[in-house]
């Protein structure tokens, strides 16, 4: 990332993006403190103030007083709390009496830093791999269909007539898996065929991407990367004229 | 004219004008601001919207009928009736009414007796003093306590105070206090009346539509909070 | 995203428990040791299936333990948000607020945990290796595969 940190860019970028909710929640939050041991990370570091989750969202209202004017230093910092402090799991705005979405104002600092140039290298590395393979894990297509029909054999020892079908048109479901399956836990994919297969479904597997139904492009804030990563699920739905999209445990 | 009579002029003519009408048209302002801009960007909102989830999210929150109540009910509980104090005090006061009633509108309605305007505004004072050592004495509130916190606190407090003070007659022999109180207690209810729309204390309004947006966001994942 | 999708997505929590509760799954028996259940939050909290994540953990089991708060207003693991695929760099912290989730975990005494998420699951391995729980945690998948009963038409031959 740059060193220097531009506040028109930063500003640009937070004004079209903080909504009626978003300014809302800045506005009325009353520091009323409830939200404290509702959160995981406050509990287990030992009913830490810092890790309020209404102390966490402080940058958005800071970012705004300041006109973006911030300096790499204060990015970093922001960094620290959204990626390692917050899991983004909503429990507080269950608990909040406004029903503050801190988790939507976490993203939205992390869709910040994302347009900054800063992002977590895991996550970056999945989306380059989203880009080009269409899944985190950079399974090739061949990879992939590879490891669907070993699947299908091993199982058809176990189950007579059990068959992974691949792009069959008009299957009722279209089954997702998360790109970790085929690269390490191939077993979950036999078991589903088996559970399938058992149950009677009417099922597919897409042959080309789309196949991972894993986002982390929307965990960093790429949400251009995020909307290409569904719409590539979709557009596979769309061929094969399948009913539903099932996604994997 | 002496700038008592100016200053007492004043708050019983155009700043009271001002003070009600601030806070009315900047409250329908702050409503109609939150409509707009939610229109435009919080297009989730309107796509999903669920009249049910948003009258349920709405009851049970308005009425002490949700987890947080079960999860912390002192303060809870105690944030409720301070909230009650806060609404029925100023409006169904018999001195109020009076007023009212004298004024060009000629509007009257039922009073709460006095002394259930006695225990309700020193309920009110007692809890607001809690909230406020609260906010001071927790490591964890004083953390994410802003000045303006404190200062509204304190600005939502005073109507009360000067209010019992006048109504009692508490500090009639104090010089200054004595003999302005009722004017003290004019602006301190006008200050607040002002502040209203433009900082935190608009979530009397901002209320209904933050937790209608929650209930249709959580409503549309298929349960209601 | 500014797309109307014209199919339905369907989590397999949700295709699996109506399988059983259909009948289209029979189960030969159920798990005899102690179970529970994690409320993913992709799968409850934003994906409302928190009664058939926990119907299907019971369908499945003898002894189902539900942690405190389960369902809808669960902790989360510690995984989630990205922080498992953010390797290294996250490791420390999750292990450190996964406390909350170990903890739930050992108050069940269970010794096998459902687990519907991949996120999850690697955490709360993680977890058990972190806090000595002693337990297994597992897709419900697994189980399923070890339980149904095997249509006999679908039973290979023996040579």
């Amino acid at each position: 990332m740059p060193d220097e940190v531009n506040p028109q860019e930063i500003i640009g970028f937070l004004k079209p993006r903080i909504g009626a909710r978003f300014r809302t929640w800045l506005k009325i939050c009353s520091h009323c403190g409830i939200c404290a041991d509702t959160c995981h990370y406050y509990i287990a570091n030992g009913n830490d103030p810092k890790m309020i989750p209404s102390y966490k969202v402080r940058f958005l209202v800071d970012l705004i007083k300041k006109k973006g004017k911030v300096d790499k230093e204060y990015l970093e910092k922001v960094y620290h709390t959204v990626y390692h402090e917050c899991n983004m799991c909503r429990r507080c705005t269950l608990y909040c009496p406004f029903g503050i979405d801190i988790a939507l104002m976490i993203s939205l600092l992390r869709s910040l830093l994302f347009s900054q140039g800063l992002a977590p290298d895991g996550l970056v590395r999945a989306i380059e791999n989203y880009k080009k393979f269409g899944n985190q894990m950079a399974v090739t297509e061949e990879d992939w269909v590879d490891t669907i029909e070993w699947c299908e054999e091993e199982m058809a020892e176990e189950l007579v007539g059990l068959k992974i079908p691949i792009d069959k048109k008009g299957a009722k479901i279209m089954y997702t898996v998360n790109a970790r399956e085929p690269m390490f836990y191939p077993q979950d994919i036999m078991e589903v065929a088996k559970i399938f297969h058992v149950a009677g479904e009417d099922w597919t597997v897409p042959r080309k991407e789309g196949w991972d139904d894993t986002n982390l492009a929307m965990f960093c804030g790429d949400i251009k990367t995020a909307k290409y990563i569904v719409q590539n699920t979709f557009k596979r739905a769309e061929e094969l004229q399948v009913k539903q999209i099932a996604i994997t445990e | 004219m002496d700038l008592y009579t100016f200053l007492y002029d004043l708050a019983t003519g155009p700043l009271l004008w001002i003070s009600f009408l601030t806070f009315i048209i900047g409250s329908l302002f702050r409503a109609g601001l939150y409509i707009m801009a939610s229109r435009k960007m919080d297009k989730v909102t309107h796509e999903h919207f669920s009249l049910k989830y948003v009258f349920l999210g709405l009851v049970r929150w308005i009425l002490p009928i949700n987890r947080s109540v079960k999860k912390n009910p002192v303060f809870t509980i105690l944030g409720y009736i301070f909230h009650i104090c806060l609404i029925v005090v100023p409006i169904w006061y018999v001195g109020h009414i009076s007023l009212w009633e004298d004024s060009r509108f000629g509007w009257t309605w039922t009073a709460i007796p006095d002394e259930w305007a006695d225990y309700m505004t020193l309920t009110f004072l007692a809890i607001a003093v809690f909230f406020l050592l609260r906010r001071i004495f927790s490591k964890d509130i004083r953390l994410i306590s802003t000045f303006s916190d404190y200062l509204l606190l304190v600005v939502t407090a005073l109507p009360f105070l000067t209010g019992y003070f006048l109504s009692h007659g508490t500090l009639e022999n104090v010089s200054f206090f004595g003999e302005n109180m009722e004017l003290i207690h004019m602006l301190c209810g006008e200050l607040m009346l002002i502040l209203i729309p433009f900082t935190k204390l608009s979530h009397f309004i901002l209320f209904f539509f933050s937790r209608g947006a929650t209930a249709v966001e959580f409503g549309r994942r298929g349960y209601s909070v | 995203m500014g797309y109307t999708p014209k199919q339905e997505v369907i989590h397999s929590v949700e295709l699996f428990h109506d399988y059983i509760r259909d009948g289209r799954i029979r189960l030969r028996e159920k798990i005899k040791e102690p179970t529970t259940v994690q409320d993913p939050c992709n799968v409850v909290r934003s994906g409302g299936l928190a009664d058939k994540n926990r119907r299907l953990a019971e369908f499945l089991s003898e002894d189902f333990r539900p942690m405190k708060y389960q369902g809808n207003y669960n902790f989360c693991c510690g995984g989630g948000g990205g922080a498992m695929p953010m390797g290294g760099e996250m490791r420390k912290y999750r292990l450190k607020c996964g406390k909350i989730k170990a903890e739930q975990i050992r108050e069940t005494g269970a010794k096998i945990v459902f687990v519907p998420c991949h996120n999850c699951i690697d955490q709360i391995r993680d977890l058990s290796k972190e806090y000595d729980l002693g337990i297994k945690a597992i897709h419900f998948k697994e189980a399923i595969t070890e339980l149904m009963e095997i249509p006999p038409e679908m039973i290979p031959e023996e040579d």
